[in-house]
Formats: C-alpha cells, structure tokens, sequence
C-alpha cells in the first residue's frame, strides 16, 4: 500500500508533466495559435486495456479538456490491439472524439511490460486545414466535408519509423505547409518530453507504485466531488439558453438543460434541445461534454480534475440535436458558437443550486479573419485576429470581470497587436474599453471594447475578410441580479458611407482601405448593482469606465467632488430599490 | 527473344497485353458501384515501366496522367515499393488531372524481378470540396475542389494499412461507394497481374520484357512512318472558349505545330496565362489531350503508350491554362479546355492536310441536380451526346470517339432512384453543322422534379461552338433553359426550381467539307427523318416536291 504523501507527489508530478508537455509546445510550435494564443492543452492518459483515464491535464484551454480526453478515446478504441513502442497517433475528425476538425489531438504509447500503459497527448488548432477557404471556419460550410480535411485516428510514425507518404499526405492538405509542419514536429516533440519524464517517474518509485498511486488520484478525486455532490440539495434544476443564429437562415437556437441531483450522482440531461441545424454550430459530444464539466470544474476549484471527477456524472445527449449532431453535419465554430450556450445553460441552472458559485463562463464570439497575399513579405497568410472575443468575462462573487478571456479559454493569450501588424498586413486604430459598457452588478462584468482595424499596404483585391460573431441579439447574461453584457456588433467601412453592420457573418474580398470597427460587449454582473461597494464605483468612475449619471442611474451612487456622498448614496439606492420593487 | 528478329513473338505478346489492360477495365467497371465508372466508364488501366514510361493503355485521355504520377511514384518511393505494395493517389499536382480522378498503382514482380507496374485510374463521384462531384466553379484553389490524396501506400505488402484507407475514403461523401469503387480498383490490379504471371510463365520474364519495348516501339515506329509525310514547317492552330466561369472571357490557346527532320513539337508557349476560374489543364492532362488528333491521324488502332511521344514533343509554359501553377483549381480542366486542346491541335493539324482530320472537340455543358437535405446530387448532362464532326465520307454520329466511352444513363433507372422525371430525350433538329457530311446530331433533354431542387451549371459553347474543318459549318450551341427561359450568363448556381421544367440542349458536330457539295440523297433522308426543320437545297428543284 503506498502511502497517501507519495500519491500525491507522484499527482502533483503527473500535472507537472502535463504543463511541461504544454509549455514545451507553446515554447516550440510556429503558429500563433499555439504560441501567441494558446490554443491548445496537453494531458496524461491511463489506459488499462479496456478503459481510458485522464490522470493529469495542462492548466490550458478547458475547451479542449474533454475534447482531448474523447479523442484519446477513440484513438485507442481503433488501435486496440495494435499499438507498438515508437507510434505516434494522430487525429482530427470531430466524429472520432474531438471537437471541430481544426483541433488535432497526437498521443504517443510508452510502454510498461509489454502494454501501452500511459500516454502523454497534445492538442491544438491548426490555422489552415485544407477546406474551400482559407482558415476553416467556412460559414458556407452545410457539411464537415466543406470544412478540412477529415481523418480517423492515423499512425504518422510507426514503430519510430516516419510514415512519409501519409506524412505528406497530410501537409498537402493545408495552404500553410512550412506552419503546419513545424506545429506538427513541435507536437511530436512535447509528446517525446512527455514520455521522457514519465519514464523517469517510473524509474525512480517503480511501476506497481506510480500504478496503485494512479489508482488513489482518479479515486480522491471522484470521492472529493461525490461529497460535494451529497451537499447538494436533491431535485431538478433547469437551465436554457439561446443562440442567435447558425450563420445558415435559421435563428434561435436554444438549448435546454435539466441536471438532477440524487445523493452523490448528478444526471445531466438535455433533451428539448434544438435539433441539429444545417450550419456550422453543431456541437459533438467532446465537446458539448467539454462544457458541461467545464461547469462543474468551475464551481469545485479545488478538486484536481481528472477522469475519477467524471465519474459521478451522467449524461444524456440527444441524437440529432445540437449537442450531438449525426455525421456530417458542420461543427467548425462549435466550440464557442453553441459550445458558450451549453456553459451558459449550464450556469444558469446550476445558479439554482449553488448561486454563490456561478458566473460567465461562456465564450462571447467576435472574431475577426483575414488571408490573402502579404506584399512586404510576397506571402500567403491566414489570420484569425482573436482580440474581439476576449472580453466576455462577467462578474462572480468577490471579482469583477477582469476584461481577459472568459473561463472557457482562461488560459488563451491576447494576441499583442505589435506581433499582429509585424506579421500581418493590418494596422490597429483603436483598442478600447468603452465607458458604460460594463454589465452593472454587485461585481460587474468586463467593460465592452471597442477596436478599430484596418488593411495595411494592402494592394485590392488581394486580402479577403471574414467575420462572425454571436451575441447580437442574445448578449451574456448576468447572475443573481447583476445586468446582463452589452452584446456585439461589428460595422464595415466604419466611418464611410459605404457602412454596414454585420449580420452574423459576413465573408468576402474588401478594396483594401476599409477600416472595420467592432464591438465586443462584455460579460454579464453578478448580484444587485446596488449593492456595490460605492468605493469601487467611485474607482470605475475614475477609471473612466463608470459615467456620473450611470452611477446614480445604475448604481444609485452619488457624488460630491470627488468623493462619494454616503448619506445621499444611502437616500437614492432606497429610493431606487422601492422603484424595483414596485416594478 | 522477342527482340527485332522475332517480331512475331512481339506482337503476340502486344496483342495480349492489350487483351490485359481490357480484362483489368471489365473487372472494373463490372465490379464498381459508381455511374461514373461504370457507364461513363471514365477510367484506364494500363502497363507502366520505370519513369512513368506506358506499354499499353485503354483510355488515350488518361495517357498523360497515368505516365506522369507514376514517374512521380517511382519517384517518391524509389527503393521503397515492395511487391504487394499499392500507391494510392488522386493529386492534380502530383502528376494528375483533377482532384475526382484517384489512381491505383502496384508493382509488377516475377521471380524477385520487378517487371513494370500496373496501374487503374478511375473517375470517384466525389472527395470533399465546397460542393458533391467537386465541380466548383467558384474554387480558388484546389482545396475548394476537394481533398489532396498524395501518393500514399494504401496496401504495404500485402496488408492493408486501415488507418490510411479510412483517411481517404471517409474525405468523399458517399463513402460506401468509393470504398466498393477502391476495391473494384484492387480486383482490377490483381487480374491483370494473374496476367502478366500467365504471359511470364509461358514466354520467360525476359521474353515479357522485351514484349513490352516492342509494343513501345510499335507505336513510336508508326508515328514516325506517319511523320515522314509530315511538311516541315510551322502550323499554327488555335481554338477559344466562351468563359472561365470567373472574370475572364474568350480565352484563347493557342498551339504552333512545329515539322523539323523527322521530329515535331506541339508548342503551347502561347497560350493564355492560367485563370482564376477552374478550368485549368494540367500539364498531364494536356499531355492527353494534345495527343488525342495525333492518335486519331494513325488510324486509333495503335497500342496507346509512351512510345508516341518518343518524337512529338508537347511544349507548354508554366503558368499557362495548359500547365496551371499550384494550387490553382483545375476541376474542369479534362472538359475545359482540355476539347479547346483538342480543337486547336486538330485546326495545326488541318493546315498539314485539309482533309484527313474530322472535328474532335464538343463544348460541354455541366448541369448538376442536387438535393442538399438528402445529400444527393445527379448529373442531368449524363443524358446528352453530341459534337462529332463529320469526316471524309462519312456523317458524324454521337460524341467523337475518344470522348464517347460514356453510355446514356437509363431513363427508367434514373426516374426509380431520383426525384426526376424525364420528360423528353431525343436528337435535337438543325443542331449538326452542315457540310459535304454534316456532323453528328445533338440530343435535347427535358426534366422535370419531384422535390424541390437546385440546379447547378457551367455552360460552354453558348458561342463558340465545335470548329469546324474543311469549310464544313460549325456545329449548334449549347444551351439550358428554365421554365422556356433561356440562361444567358455561363454559371448558373445554386438555382432553386419545384415545378419548372428544365430544358437542356447540346449542340451537334461540325460539318466537313462544303455543304454545297452535298449529295440530295443525304439532305432528304435527314428532312424525312425530322432532324432538319429548313430545307437548305440549293438546287433547281426541292427534292420533296
């Protein structure tokens, strides 16, 4: 029996392994994807032979927490029974585990007498994969043929031996080759640091040891969760929320929620929700189920997450329907656009039960792309300028939305804007925070954010853009009483009479001296915006984020110079409250 | 040895490797579930040597791209095929033509010796892209047409490697058929290596061997008999179509016939720079088609191989419509302008001898059904034949020949399995250009749909039309009408239609000759057979009266 000390060293080594496997790709991969933006994760799965367990995962984008484990999955369900010392997996179709089919999942089998024991994986979004436009995220796009290239689980190295041919198979699929190619190679190598570090595990405490540690980590945290879950009062929370469009003529997408909880067990259901539509919002079970303990992780901060914490969870996915579409429905943006509605539905039913511990944890879609021919560098580039979408933080107990990304992506980098202009052909005119774009709560959520992009040195019609963006009409909701986000909108040919708003989406070539403006509303507050402390309120008005006139509309609070006036504050939120009570 | 002195022994062996390559393409197109395969019978097997270098094939179309990819094979894997192995690939820049055509290719062993390759090329319905068939006319690169299958070992001695299989085929659509599709291709391989093994065992590898050179060799002897009759000197031919279904209008190739001691060299140096639409050819695919008058001037008995290129040399300039740089699209590249390839090497050719070549060349017009809530489309223009020219003596009839391996569909199977009605399908009158022989007739197909429909299409010879030879009369245009309205713009895309009927016309042939001189016989026979409305008789008196 080993001792609990050691089980949780060999757990904490285990999650050092994961973040070195993180770092090491950011640190070495060629896009900004993975280096500026962070749009990856990595984890160690356990495989007994018969079931797949996640022991650690990097602190990175949790969106891909589920995805990575589910595609893991699917990899060893393939291979079962043909795995050598030396394979390299790779996978990218979102119908075999995943999310969308931008994200490749590589793991690697180190072996333990005689048998693929554990696996060190990465994953991350690639910027170009093959599709009928540049970046694959095709709002044309009815069908997951439109949107890359597809393939199931793939052995791009056997036995140590590179498969060239599939190798070049592969790169002929993207318009970024010497990208593609370096993200791969730096894949290959986090697995290899990976494998080396969990070799030297076993090598110092042994393998029966680091095995029966394994056995207690995915056990603690499974008991730690189920007595949380026991606190819990029984019964049925429901929860729902709206999308407003799927870029493809249908509006109003809903899903819908229903979590039970029984004893120590919760079942999740979402039966009732929209069936699946035609665009590309589709959400497959990786990552509908990325969400879902993207939400339960959130209220438990302090469980280690791994597969023993998926264990007192039951769900049940509606075939057909948004959250587990049929084959080939498109699912490009998925992972916000309707992935951020699963959170929220889930937020607001779990607010139900536990209001103290929820907030926003979706993710506000605002993105912004651009590809075509650099004339400083005679090159082809795809961007995705993800700067519009980070601001969808709200308010929680204790914190205001702190204006980075929201939960969901909490560990995604703003890209800078120096680094965009130096590799891309754009100029920034303006990055913002809005005054008075902020959610009002007892915390408010993260102030809106204006920005202003233009092409630069850019000869038309060489540069195509695209847009796409949620939260038109549905903008973040708030909790507990706190207002919900402000909602974006985006206007080409700002400041031209040429001007138009964005509908959703937009995609097409622009005459190069447009200059394109766009909103990103910010997340929702939390708690009664009269209840704020009125010394933050005051700090927001000097800020330049709260207006004079909000603070007494909104927040009831009243000013004399410089100072905040208590005992008028005290008379207007009385007054204020009264009126809404009324109301 | 089946060397110079016992040519006897070479053309048996010539005469079964022929009788090989049309084994593999019955095994084929037999065991395929595809229309394009097996009624279309866009497909080609054939025997390959080292450097791509074709002993036999049974489609001249696919000459070009089957020689080049496996050049490229052989030059990818070098040492690395092994017997057993298969090369799987359908890469427009890897030596192919466009992204529908996948080839299969397996080397040739006997004995521990490698003998050559076998290989099958066939047209799949579909492998991803923007739309089902990866036509896209609004492609901007060959990734809107569909996914790249680089040359990629799809069996490794033997065994099937299932990982990469699934990669592939799980890219098309209808994935079920391209599987059945693949293994028909493997069925076909494998028969013609029972071949080979038969021909090896009974006449000796080296005998094999040598079989193979002469049936190079017997091709390259007769083009070289023909091209002493060649005048030296420069012919130029040229041939223009309507529109690139993007930005560009009339675009032009261009070709100078070259005659110098004994060689020649067709040199498309001149042509249009590549466009931005699809209709690219790819060098190999020029290749084809340059080759297809040429072929068509030995009599179109030859066995079709590399040895025709031994001294006719195909010029062309990268960056042209007839050798697009990567990754421009190329999706209609084997239609558009692969018959304007055809046309202006027939027109260079013509300026030799006025009288030995017919028009080769139809325009043709894409009309695709879809149904996007099924997942399913149906290429109505399977119905229609037509643009053979008339020749010396000889009225033109149906496609030209090296275009018209395809069948018509079957009207009542069509009408069981889709939402379609045919309405009409028939000769289309005072479609053929006039002349001494008039060309052949066009067909007029109406349709009308169950379902809500959209119609997708890419119309050429609206103006120009098949050139014609011989101060013949060039042949009817095409044309596609909705509801009796007439499409006027070239693309037509996405178009929604319930109750409308769908008109589709493709013109016929060009005529040969003047049709002054011809004969009242042949003009009243087409008056009583209804394939003529207007009397053209010159004469002094009507013949009908």
């Amino acid at each position: 029996m080993v001792d609990v000390i050691t089980c949780e060293v060999i757990r904490d080594y285990m999650e050092t392994v994961a973040s070195e496997i993180f770092r090491t790709l950011i640190r070495s991969a060629m896009s900004v994807m993975f280096n500026e933006a962070h749009d990856c994760s990595a984890g160690v799965f356990y495989y007994d032979g018969e079931e797949v367990n996640l022991i650690s995962r990097a602190n990175s984008m949790p969106v891909h927490l589920y995805g990575c484990f589910s595609s893991v999955k699917e990899c060893l369900k393939y291979f079962k029974g043909d795995l050598n010392d030396g394979d390299v997996i790779l996978v990218s179709d979102p119908y075999h585990g995943g999310t969308h089919i931008c994200d490749y999942t590589m793991l690697k089998p180190v072996f333990y007498q005689g048998k693929p024991i554990f696996f060190p994986s990465v994953r991350g979004h690639f910027l170009d994969v093959g599709a009928p436009y540049p970046g694959s995220a095709n709002p044309m796009a009815t069908e997951v043929h439109q949107e890359g290239f597809r393939f199931p689980p793939l052995k791009v190295y056997e036995k140590g031996e590179l498969r060239r041919d599939v190798w070049q198979m592969l790169v002929a699929n993207t318009r970024l080759k010497h990208i593609y190619e370096g993200d791969l190679n730096a894949m290959i190598g986090s697995c290899r640091v990976g494998e080396n570090r969990l070799q030297r595990l076993v090598a110092k405490y042994g393998f029966d040891i680091v095995l029966e540690a394994v056995h207690y980590i995915l056990d603690a945290s499974e008991r730690k969760f189920r007595n949380e879950i026991s606190k819990w009062p029984d019964g049925t929370y429901s929860g729902q929320s709206v999308l407003d469009t799927d870029f493809h003529g249908q509006k109003d997408i809903n899903v819908n929620v229903k979590i039970t909880v029984q004893g120590d067990g919760i079942v999740v259901d979402f039966s009732g929700s929209h069936p699946q539509t035609q665009g590309l919002i589709n959400s497959v079970p990786g990552n509908t189920l990325s969400y879902v303990f993207m939400a339960f992780t959130a209220l438990c901060p302090d469980i280690p997450v791994n597969s023993g914490f998926f264990r007192p969870i039951r769900t049940i996915l509606p075939e057909g329907s948004v959250v587990n579409p049929h084959s080939p429905a498109p699912a490009a943006i998925a992972t916000i656009c309707i992935g951020a509605d699963i959170g929220e539905a889930m937020m607001n039913a779990l607010a139900k039960l536990a209001p103290e511990r929820v907030g926003t944890i979706s993710l506000d879609l605002c993105i912004f792309g651009a590809w075509g021919m650099d004339p400083r560098y005679q090159s082809f580039f795809v961007t995705y300028d993800y700067n519009g979408s980070p601001i969808s933080t709200g308010g929680a107990l204790g914190c205001d939305g702190w204006g980075g990304w929201a939960a969901p992506v909490s560990a995604v980098q703003m890209e800078s804007m120096e680094q965009m202009e130096t590799k891309y052909p754009l100029l920034y005119l303006q990055g913002e925070y809005v005054m008075d774009g902020a959610a009002p709560g007892k915390w408010r959520g993260a102030p809106a954010f204006h920005m202003q992009r233009t092409p630069y040195g850019v000869a038309s019609p060489v540069m195509h853009d695209i847009w796409i963006q949620k939260s038109t009409r549905y903008a973040l909701k708030g909790y507990a009483g706190g207002a919900p986000g402000r909602g974006n909108y985006s206007i080409v040919y700002f400041d031209s009479p040429k001007g138009f708003k964005v509908d959703g989406h937009f995609m097409g070539p622009l005459d190069g001296g447009e200059i394109v403006f766009f909103q990103s509303g910010g997340g929702g507050g939390w708690g009664s915006p009269l209840e704020r402390d009125p010394k933050l309120v005051l700090q927001d008005i000097q800020n330049e984020l709260v207006s004079t006139e909000a603070a007494r509309s909104e927040y009831g609070v009243v000013l004399t110079g410089d100072c905040v006036d208590e005992e008028k504050t005290a008379e207007l939120r009385n007054a204020l409250k009264n009126k809404k009570d009324i109301q | 040895m089946a060397n110079k002195s016992d040519p006897i022994l070479g053309e048996v062996i010539k005469s079964q490797l022929i009788a090989t390559v049309a084994d593999m393409g019955t095994t084929l197109s037999r065991n395929a579930v595809s229309p394009e395969i097996t009624e279309e019978r866009d497909y080609s097997n054939g025997v390959v040597l080292e450097r791509g270098e074709v002993v036999v094939m049974d489609n001249l179309l696919h000459l070009g791209a089957v020689s080049e990819t496996a050049a490229n094979i052989q030059d990818m894997f070098q040492f690395a095929i092994k017997p057993g192995d298969v090369v799987f690939t359908n890469d427009p820049y890897s030596g192919g033509s466009h992204v529908q055509d996948f080839m299969a290719i397996t080397p040739f062993f006997y004995e521990r010796d490698s003998l050559g390759y076998l290989s099958c090329r066939a047209h799949f319905p579909d492998i991803g892209g923007q739309v089902p068939g990866g036509y896209f006319p609004f492609a901007d690169d060959v990734w809107a047409e569909g996914s790249r299958i680089t040359p990629v070992k799809i069996i490794r001695e033997g065994k099937m490697a299932g990982d990469v299989v699934d990669a592939v085929v799980m890219n098309s659509r209808f994935a079920d058929a391209f599987r059945l599709n693949l293994c028909s291709m493997l069925a076909a391989l494998e028969i013609g290596k029972l071949r080979l093994e038969q021909m090896a065992r009974k006449y000796g590898k080296e005998n094999l061997r040598q079989g193979m050179l002469y049936c190079i060799r017997y091709s390259e002897a007769q083009l070289e008999s023909e091209m002493q009759k060649w005048p030296e000197g420069e012919f130029i031919g040229e041939s223009v179509l309507d529109h690139d279904a993007r930005s560009s209008s009339e675009l032009r190739l261009h070709v100078a016939l070259k005659v110098k001691a004994g060689k020649a060299v067709l040199d498309f140096s001149a042509s249009r720079e590549q466009s931005a639409g699809f209709v690219n050819s790819t060098r190999a695919n020029t290749v084809s088609c340059a080759l297809v008058p040429v072929y068509v001037l030995l009599g179109g008995k030859l066995p079709i191989n590399s040895g025709l290129l031994r001294n006719l040399e195909i010029r062309t300039r990268e960056g042209t419509v007839v050798h697009p740089v990567f990754p421009a699209p190329v999706g209609w590249g084997p239609f558009h302008v692969g018959t304007e390839i055809v046309s202006a090497v027939t027109q260079a050719i013509v300026k030799m001898f006025p009288d030995r070549l017919a028009s080769l060349a139809p325009k043709f017009l894409m009309v695709q059904a879809q149904w996007p809530e099924k997942g399913e489309v149906f290429p109505l223009h399977m119905f229609l034949q037509g643009g053979a020219g008339g020749t010396r003596g000889l009225e033109g009839w149906g496609t030209p020949g090296p275009f018209s391996r395809s069948r018509t569909p079957s009207v009542e199977l069509v009408e069981m399995e889709k939402p379609i009605r045919v309405k009409q399908l028939e000769l289309l009158p005072d479609s053929a250009g006039d002349g001494r022989w008039r060309g052949g007739f066009g067909t007029v197909a109406e349709f009308e749909f169950q379902d809500t429909t959209l119609i997708n299409a890419v119309i050429e010879g609206r103006i120009h039309t098949a050139e014609s030879v011989a101060q013949g009369e060039n042949g009817g245009c095409n044309e596609l009408s909705i509801r009796n309205e007439k499409v006027n713009g070239g693309v037509l895309w996405q178009h929604e239609v319930t109750s409308e009927t769908v008109r589709i016309r493709m013109g016929g042939g060009a005529g040969w000759g003047s049709p002054s001189e011809r004969d009242e016989g042949s003009i009243r026979s087409d008056l009583d057979n209804e394939l003529r409305s207007r009397n053209p008789w010159k004469g002094p008196a009507d013949p009908r009266s």
